[in-house]
């Protein structure tokens, strides 16, 4: 599953600790994530979506090997 | 995230204050003799006499289900204190536990219960006799340990991809 989790960041203009705090998870959490390393849950998953203001899918995006 | 059977992070310290000197105790205590005159006191045996490789090849009819026995307790004390060691080692949170770390902390629980059961493999086709049971001690407690180093090496590694 690919994300966009490092664009959207780059678009609201924030750092990766500072999405963490928000989501209330830690830092190494959202750089596991960027780097494809870990799927999250849906609950966070809808967190970044309401925070990104975007809909779900418009972060994830599954690909063939899904 | 809610991590149900998972004891606060303040306790991890007291983990390693408890684990280290008793382990490195415990090994001492198999290697040599740790006994302390006051340790000996009257036990309680739920099962005495019941293994009959100590009775030298008595038939195992001989053993008695409830009786007062001599014991010296520094190895109960001793394996008691490792098991606690352990177990608040393996039971207490990150400090920034959350659901990618509780997905770490399963994956070395599986690989731990792995390496353990190819351990107890190895345990019962090489040691024989009297060697397995003192093997069996070590048994007891590998797989917290093998959980403890796969785990933490695992947060160390995360730590440093942050770098």
């Amino acid at each position: 599953m690919k994300n966009s989790i490092k664009v959207q960041r780059a678009i609201k203009n924030i750092t990766q600790q500072t999405l963490a705090e928000m989501i209330g998870v830690s830092r190494q959490t959202i750089n596991a994530m960027e780097k494809g390393k870990y799927v999250p849950s849906t609950v966070l998953a809808l967190k970044l979506s309401s925070l990104f203001e975007v809909p779900v899918d418009e972060i994830f995006e599954l690909e063939d090997s899904d | 995230m809610k991590t149900r059977f998972l004891l606060p992070y303040k306790y991890k310290i007291w983990g390693w204050i408890i684990f280290v000197p008793f382990s490195i105790l415990g090994i001492i205590g198999i290697s040599g003799n740790l006994d302390f005159d006051f340790l000996d006191i009257e036990v309680p045996s739920l099962l005495h006499n019941g293994i009959g490789i100590f009775e030298d090849g008595s038939d195992s009819e001989n053993f008695v289900l409830f009786k007062m026995v001599n014991n010296n307790l520094a190895n109960e004390i001793l394996g008691i204190m490792v098991l606690i060691g352990c177990v608040l080692l393996t039971f207490t949170k990150q400090k920034d536990e959350d659901e990618f770390i509780a997905k770490k902390r399963l994956e070395s629980l599986l690989w731990a219960t792995f390496v353990n059961s190819i351990l107890l493999f190895l345990c019962l086709i090489l040691f024989y006799d009297i060697n397995f049971f003192n093997v069996m001690i070590f048994n007891l407690y590998s797989i917290f340990i093998l959980f403890i180093v796969h785990f933490y090496l695992s947060m160390r590694k995360i730590k440093r991809e942050l770098e």
